[in-house]
């Protein structure tokens, strides 16, 4: 959450603030638009004023990308800049507009800056919208939340640890080879044949999040061949790749009735497999959760800050352009 | 995602089975930052195109508009009109004298600009482009400019002009605010008619041009003595065809209209030529009706005799007393003396030609009984111009004020010494102004689609059938509506209240009527003060 929550003070005082600013330029520009009777333009007194207000907090808003890649410059926290970047980004659109005269505007060049302007203004409102709501969802609903970029890796090593537990207690597969039904991958990971390292988490008292538990492996359970089967045909490739599997156990209800199916047909001394393999199905639908909230929580830096760096290349042209013939 | 090698072992340690993640990972870029980076040299590379490609084509990126069709030819010169860092209009925050001076003049290199007004205060005069704003394409009215432009100084016209010499006018110090009853005065130069002419459109929009059907008839001294009706036979076979509308008799009575005197440009017989002001020279075609000229059309009714009887056959009118006992008219007082001492002489030689046969004589003792013939013709000659003179003043006096005037016998052709000069005279300029409104523009041609009634009511014959009241001469009034006739369309629109017809609807900015530079086209290019413009170049 970027606004509000325990910084909601200091947010309201840049509120009060902009609220200030917007008002007093709208006052100076309606009193010279009814003085003129026409819309003050650019290069008007209150439009002029605004349009340098307004490119210079366009490059303020632009100075926050070397702030974060140099973090050794050490002006002002980093919290201290984005919440100036929102709120002045967010006063920049009402003083550009009054600039750029209520967009009643000509020449393909204006409107190209004006379009950057609006767009990269567009798509920063909508990161903040996202950014104020979606970190909360990701908190409640993903409780077993991991590195973005690690989730593979990490999916993949639960898959791993799954496969040795269900190599360990099923039935060997005599329709396959040695290894049963094993591709042989989960056999690199086993340190200890008595042993299986398990990843779950866990939900107490309000706090949850992931363990990770080493469990001790006896023998092979009898009657769970099925088991075996249905884990190498369906579970495996939902754990490995998630929704991109294109696997039924991506929706929480298909895998509810299949591992149902799997209690009632499968011996009592598996129940506490199944449910370790319903679990593993289950926080692997939360990974696929966080990089579906993710992508939300990120995508629209992909459209705001190359069209950023763009608007401030054609204001960089616009400046000079517009004083040599205004 | 990339996952950490396996160790040479091949198996894992403990302390890599609770390292679920890789602790690298954030030493090496993510797909979504690498996306990110491309996006941004995309965004950087388009950027860079688009001002490559305005710095090609600076006009189609950087100019808010296509420059007027005028000015298309510096389309893409910006410096034809532009001055680098000044304003081009001075509404501007960094505008000064000095910035407007140097705009302006690329404006005055080709355009004339006259100043407003002498009392206008220079200060408060806005740059060419403030007013003509360009960059509004191809077909942009440049030159109708917004109302604001106007009232801002005659909405407090007292405010903003330097101090003048007690010319206090009501319609100069009425504030104008718009065109409307309340907020516009009415026009100045419609309050009093300047012409001296003596004229009566109602008789002449009569049928018959006579009071005959009411009691001014039987009063001379109101209806001129005669008021016998005319017909169109009575009329001279070449103005006949002119007046007499398809269909009607000649035994029919005559009825003008509006257009039987006050034509238009394109309505002019080819060779007839008029004088005209220079403004009305400038003026579009068929926007103002050309001066009404007395041979055109006055001359099928009205003859000017400087020796005459009643003519009966003629509405009642002075006849000539003989074919030639007129005068053209037109003629100055020395022109008019010749001209009637002229006729009378060619009539003494006539019926005595001996007078030309016999040269100058030395006088004899016998020569005593001739010298009397010959002032007795003198005599006779004098006595006979000073009565024409006296007649033509009436036949003149009819129409125009006369003013007495002095024509020296060196002028003329006869030697007045003995008897002393007629009582010669001249017209007085009618001064009946050939446009009416002087500060504003009207075009009778984009008028057209109305009746002349809608406007000019005054001058139709009284259709009550009640005699004029007082004179019949009508020309003291002023026949042209005023304010409240263009009210009735030149307003916004909307509907009548009672009966729902749509009412306004025409442009009713001040531009619509007045120009700021002058009413026609500028000095530089407007034709001379005075000019004749002939039918076949209106």
């Amino acid at each position: 959450m970027i606004i509000g929550g325990k910084t909601w003070p200091k947010d309201l005082r840049w509120i009060v603030g902009i609220s200030v600013v917007a008002t007093v330029a709208a006052a100076a520009y309606g009193v010279e638009w009814s003085a003129a009777g026409r819309l003050p333009g650019g290069s008007s007194r209150t439009g002029l004023v605004a349009g340098i207000a307004g490119g210079l907090i366009i490059v303020f808003e632009l100075l926050l990308w070397p702030r974060r890649r140099v973090r050794s410059w050490r002006i002002g926290s980093a919290q201290a800049w984005l919440r100036a970047h929102v709120w002045l980004g967010l006063l920049a659109f009402p003083l550009v507009l009054m600039h750029a005269r209520l967009l009643f505007i000509g020449g393909l060049f204006n409107w190209a800056l004006m379009t950057m302007f609006l767009l990269v203004i567009a798509s920063g409102i909508w990161g903040l919208v996202l950014q104020q709501y979606l970190p909360r969802a990701l908190l409640e609903h993903v409780p077993a939340e991991t590195i973005y970029d690690q989730i593979d890796r990490v999916a993949g090593q639960q898959c791993d640890e799954i496969e040795k537990l269900v190599d360990a207690l099923c039935d060997r597969d005599p329709a396959a080879g040695v290894d049963g039904h094993g591709d042989g991958a989960a056999d690199d990971d086993v340190d200890d044949d008595e042993h299986a390292v398990v990843t779950g988490f866990r939900s107490m008292t309000g706090i949850q999040g992931k363990v990770v538990e080493t469990l001790a492996v006896y023998a092979a359970i009898p009657g769970t061949l099925q088991i075996r089967r249905r884990f190498f045909e369906e579970i495996r490739p939902y754990l490995r790749e998630g929704r991109r599997s294109g696997s039924p156990l991506a929706a929480a209800h298909t895998a509810t009735s299949l591992f149902a199916a799997l209690r009632s047909a499968g011996p009592a001394a598996a129940r506490d497999l199944i449910d370790r393999l319903e679990q593993a199905c289950d926080q692997r639908r939360q990974f696929d959760l966080q990089s579906r909230l993710h992508d939300w929580l990120h995508g629209w830096l992909l459209v705001h800050v190359p069209l950023s760096v763009t608007l401030g290349v054609l204001l960089a042209i616009h400046v000079p352009v517009a004083l040599w013939y205004w | 995602m990339a996952a950490s090698a396996p160790p040479p072992s091949g198996r894992h340690t403990s302390r890599e089975h609770v390292s679920r993640i890789d602790r690298s990972y954030f030493q090496r870029p993510s797909q979504f930052q690498i996306t990110r980076r491309w996006l941004i040299v995309a965004g950087l590379a388009a950027a860079v195109a688009w001002c490559g490609w305005a710095a090609i084509d600076a006009a189609l990126h950087v100019a808010p508009g296509p420059v007027h069709a005028a000015h298309a030819k510096w389309e893409k010169d910006c410096s034809a009109c532009h001055v680098p860092f000044s304003p081009i209009k001075n509404d501007t925050w960094l505008s000064t004298a000095q910035t407007r001076h140097v705009m302006d003049a690329k404006c005055e290199a080709c355009h004339r600009g006259p100043a407003h007004h002498p009392l206008q205060m220079a200060a408060e005069a806005g740059s060419c482009a403030s007013c003509h704003a360009d960059h509004r394409g191809r077909t942009a009215d440049i030159s109708r400019v917004a109302d604001r432009t106007c009232t801002a100084c005659h909405a407090d016209i007292a405010a903003h002009r330097l101090a003048d010499a007690g010319i206090e006018s009501p319609q100069v110090t009425t504030p104008i605010t718009r065109f409307d009853a309340e907020h516009h005065p009415p026009f100045a130069s419609l309050t009093t008619d300047p012409g001296r002419l003596k004229f009566s459109h109602g008789r002449h929009m009569r049928a018959g041009l006579s009071f005959a059907d009411t009691a001014v008839a039987s009063d001379p001294g109101r209806s001129g003595g005669r008021a016998s009706p005319w017909t169109y036979a009575m009329l001279p076979a070449a103005d006949r065809r002119r007046y007499q509308p398809a269909g009607s008799r000649e035994q029919d009575l005559v009825q003008l209209d509006c257009s039987s005197c006050h034509e238009f440009g394109a309505s002019l017989a080819a060779g007839d030529t008029r004088t005209v002001s220079g403004r009305l020279a400038a003026a579009p075609p068929g926007a103002y009706a050309l001066p009404v000229h007395f041979d055109r059309h006055c001359a099928a009714c009205h003859t000017l005799p400087f020796e005459g009887v009643v003519d009966g056959a003629a509405g009642g009118e002075i006849a000539p007393a003989r074919p030639d006992a007129v005068v053209p008219h037109g003629l100055d007082a020395t022109a008019l003396a010749r001209a009637i001492e002229s006729a009378y002489l060619k009539e003494v030689l006539a019926t005595e030609p001996r007078l030309l046969d016999e040269p100058p004589r030395r006088p004899l003792p016998t020569a005593r009984r001739a010298a009397t013939d010959e002032q007795r013709v003198r005599s006779l000659l004098l006595e006979k111009v000073d009565t024409a003179a006296n007649f033509t003043r009436g036949t003149c006096g009819k129409c125009h004020d006369v003013l007495d005037a002095k024509v020296p016998d060196a002028a003329g052709l006869l030697t007045h010494a003995a008897t002393g000069q007629p009582r010669w005279f001249e017209v007085a300029p009618t001064s009946v102004p050939d446009i009416w409104l002087a500060k504003a523009r009207f075009n009778h041609r984009a008028h057209q689609a109305y009746s002349c009634r809608e406007c000019h009511a005054a001058a139709y014959a009284d259709d009550s059938g009640q005699p004029p009241v007082g004179s019949p001469l009508d020309n003291p009034l002023v026949m042209i509506g005023g304010r409240e006739s263009c009210i009735a369309c030149h307003a916004p629109a909307g509907s009548n209240p009672h009966t729902g017809e749509p009412i306004g609807g025409a442009r009713f900015d001040c531009v619509e009527c007045h120009g700021y530079h002058g009413l026609g086209p500028h000095p530089s290019v407007a034709a001379p003060s005075v000019t004749t413009h002939a039918a076949s170049g209106r």
